[in-house]
């Protein structure tokens, strides 16, 4: 079929708006990864958390789904601090494949704890932001995602402003660059650990609430949006901040203009081609610098 | 070091990519198992006054609840066939429902056919919901020489094997593609809107797959051009982008194929793209699930799509008032056709005068039921031609109107005239 411009750019900013919050879902992985060396399986099902809790704020107590922010971040980062300190905090020196096997555990019992609490039934809420859209030329923008992506963007630019200009974001840079110097100057890194590990969860409330305008959830949904992650901090580059901001966009891209050119699933499989061709040829991803 | 970390994340990456697809789209409704089949009692040899039926659904495991909805259906046309004198040719005999429980598993549906037939004596079968159990359930039905009346389970092939004992009274799966084609034609009628463009857009899947090579095959006889396929993994983050390809095509008409999650996809995209003024016809997927109309509201509305059964068909309300009395919920497509078996069974007993199972087998080959009390789907009458299969099982095709799915076709059925939004 013939690939028409309207379609082609309603496409491209399809897959900018998507990969905008594809970016921030990232950057919380990357964050993670970074400072601990951890690959946290579970962060899909953190997502899910803070997409239920959205949810339930919307659309039983009737509040402004962008007001959830307020509750989801925190309590994400509280989630994050708590897991951290109960499961991943003993494991920390054990070899990496114990530490996968945990928080991939950790992510089966979350899905199915969701499944007992709120059935397999799939759940979406109309919100007054659901339905608004506007059209730039042949383009039709969905106000939800623009905000999404807008708010996305956002919190990007404030935790890349916190890591770079406080101490504590310091010392998290600190502490992922040479954990042992970290040490030797006088910072906890252990304090660090947990600091990162809620911040990076944290990323996962602020999504949530900026995706249940137009999207759905339901215990699997973090799946999908924990495998797109890997996939995106691998690309760009494993811990590597911008390197995941452009990577999620370049990954949400590939998912809609890749659904545009190609039949069904197709779309997916140049989504994790890109991913196991740059763990081939250029495991630091297409942003990292040498490998350490 | 880092090379163990990336083969593990690779192989961890390859088994959550498997869990993904097995849970893609899966989100149809899972309830809790609460059901037990009755225990089997051994009895002294068969009395003259009760005759055994078989039924066998997944009572327990992940389709209990749809199980429940059969059961539910079957066991209130029994109860009325026994409070109104039972079988009358066997002196008033009473039918007597001995449950087996597939637990939505095929090798349990096979040894639960040989029990209720070897153990319980049952003089026929009725069952058994899913297609992968019944299946090779009507094999061991054949085997044993014992009818298996499959009341719902819509696997084209069932009724395709030759079978001698095995008698469906639902339609087939491909039966869905045929009606939404015959529903795009018969919208010329309906609301003058003449469809010649018709846009498939569907999960791709085996569910997706199958029902859209129906969908083709029936446009091509009906002389309708399709204008675009688009497939989709049900798992989709964004379907804006499909969407937007099949308003590119500008067809008159989008014949769907879903699971719940891409329903909502597809309907918000539709609704954002401004659409809603092509009629879009799905083939009972995600939309026959009643969260679609209760969570998207609005934007669910104008929507088409294909039930076994309604409420709101004329004639209708009478048997779901009496369901409703017993089991509190309405009364589903499931329920109404396990209900329709239990007075095929009946009539039968009836005919053949005996509970002699190939007598039973001969007497259901030539079931022949008018419209009426005993016969309540929407059609004159059913009958089994020569494969076992009752070719008269019209889906309805209903549309949402006031957050309702309101049956408009087949038309002596429907309750509301078609609305089409300009």
């Amino acid at each position: 079929m013939i690939l028409s411009f309207e379609l082609l750019a309603q496409a491209v900013l399809t897959g900018i708006l998507i990969g905008g919050i594809f970016a921030l879902i990232s950057v919380g992985l990357s964050l993670i990864w970074g400072v601990m060396r951890i690959i946290n399986f579970a962060h899909g099902e953190f997502l899910m958390i803070g997409m239920y809790i959205s949810y339930l704020l919307t659309a039983k107590a009737g509040w402004d789904p962008y007001l959830t922010v307020l509750v989801t971040t925190p309590l994400l980062f509280l989630v994050g601090v708590v897991i951290f300190q109960v499961s991943i905090r003993p494991i920390l020196d054990h070899p990496s494949m114990n530490q996968i096997m945990l928080t991939l555990g950790l992510s089966l019992i979350l899905q199915n704890l969701a499944l007992v609490i709120f059935k397999a039934d799939v759940l979406v809420t109309s919100t007054t932001y659901t339905r608004m859209t506007f059209t730039v030329g042949p383009v039709v923008v969905r106000v939800a995602q623009l905000i999404a992506f807008l708010g996305s963007g956002l919190a990007a630019i404030l935790l890349y402003w916190f890591l770079q200009k406080t101490d504590i974001g310091r010392a998290i840079r600190a502490a992922a660059q040479n954990r042992d110097a970290a040490v030797l100057v006088g910072i906890n890194v252990r304090r660090t650990y947990l600091l990162a590990f809620g911040i990076g969860s944290a990323c996962l409330g602020v999504a949530a609430s900026f995706m249940i305008p137009f999207y759905y959830t339901s215990p699997t949904v973090g799946l999908f949006f924990g495998l797109i992650a890997y996939v995106v901090v691998v690309l760009g580059g494993l811990g590597n901040f911008m390197g995941a901001l452009v990577a999620g966009l370049i990954i949400g891209l590939t998912e809609s203009v890749g659904a545009s050119l190609l039949p069904g699933s197709l779309a997916r499989v140049l989504t994790f081609g890109i991913f196991v061709l740059v763990l081939l040829f250029r495991p630091q991803g297409i942003f990292g610098g040498k490998q350490r | 070091m880092k090379r163990n970390v990336l083969f593990s994340l690779i192989a961890v990456l390859m088994v959550l990519s498997m869990l993904l697809s097995a849970c893609g789209g899966g989100a149809a409704t899972q309830a809790p198992a609460d059901t037990e089949a009755p225990p089997a009692e051994t009895e002294a040899p068969q009395a003259v006054d009760k005759v055994r039926v078989g039924a066998m659904y997944p009572l327990t495991g992940d389709l209990a609840k749809l199980g429940e909805e059969n059961k539910n259906g079957l066991q209130l046309a029994i109860d009325e066939i026994n409070a109104a004198g039972g079988i009358k040719a066997l002196g008033g005999a009473q039918i007597e429902l001995m449950w087996g429980d597939s637990q939505g598993k095929p090798e349990v549906g096979i040894s639960e056919v040989t029990r209720l037939v070897q153990q319980e004596n049952v003089v026929a079968i009725i069952g058994a919901y899913q297609s992968g159990v019944t299946v090779p359930s009507t094999q061991e039905a054949e085997r044993l020489a014992t009818s298996f009346i499959v009341s719902m389970a819509v696997s084209d092939k069932i009724t395709e094997r030759g079978f001698k004992y095995t008698f469906r009274i639902c339609p087939k799966a491909s039966w869905y593609a045929k009606d939404q084609v015959t529903f795009l034609k018969d919208l010329k009628d309906l609301a003058g809107l003449d469809i010649k463009r018709v846009a498939l857009l569907h999960e791709d899947t085996d569910f997706g797959e199958s029902t859209a090579a129906g969908q083709k095959q029936y446009l091509e006889e009906a002389g309708m051009e399709m204008v675009l396929e688009v497939k989709y993994p049900a798992s989709a983050a964004d379907l804006t982008t499909e969407v937007s390809k099949v308003k590119a095509a500008n067809p008159d008409a989008v014949l769907t194929v879903t699971y719940l999650n891409d329903s909502i996809l597809i309907a918000r995209a539709r609704e954002a793209l401004g659409m809603t003024n092509i009629p879009f016809i799905d083939a009972a997927g995600g939309t026959v699930d009643p969260e679609f109309i209760k969570q998207l509201g609005q934007t669910a509305e104008g929507w088409f799509t294909e039930i076994e059964y309604t409420k709101y068909a004329a004639g209708a309300e009478d048997l779901n008032n009496r369901y409703v009395a017993v089991f509190g919920d309405d009364i589903t497509g499931n329920g109404a056709y396990a209900y329709q078996a239990g007075y095929v069974i009946a009539d039968a007993l009836e005919r053949a005068g005996s509970v002699d199972r190939d007598a039973v087998r001969d007497a259901l080959a030539k079931t022949d039921l008018p419209s009426g009390p005993s016969m309540v789907l929407p059609t004159d009458h059913i009958y089994f031609d020569e494969n076992g299969q009752n070719p008269n099982a019209p889906l309805f095709i209903v549309q949402v109107q006031g957050g309702e799915l309101i049956p408009v076709w087949p038309g002596a059925y429907a309750a509301k005239p078609v609305q089409l939004s300009k």
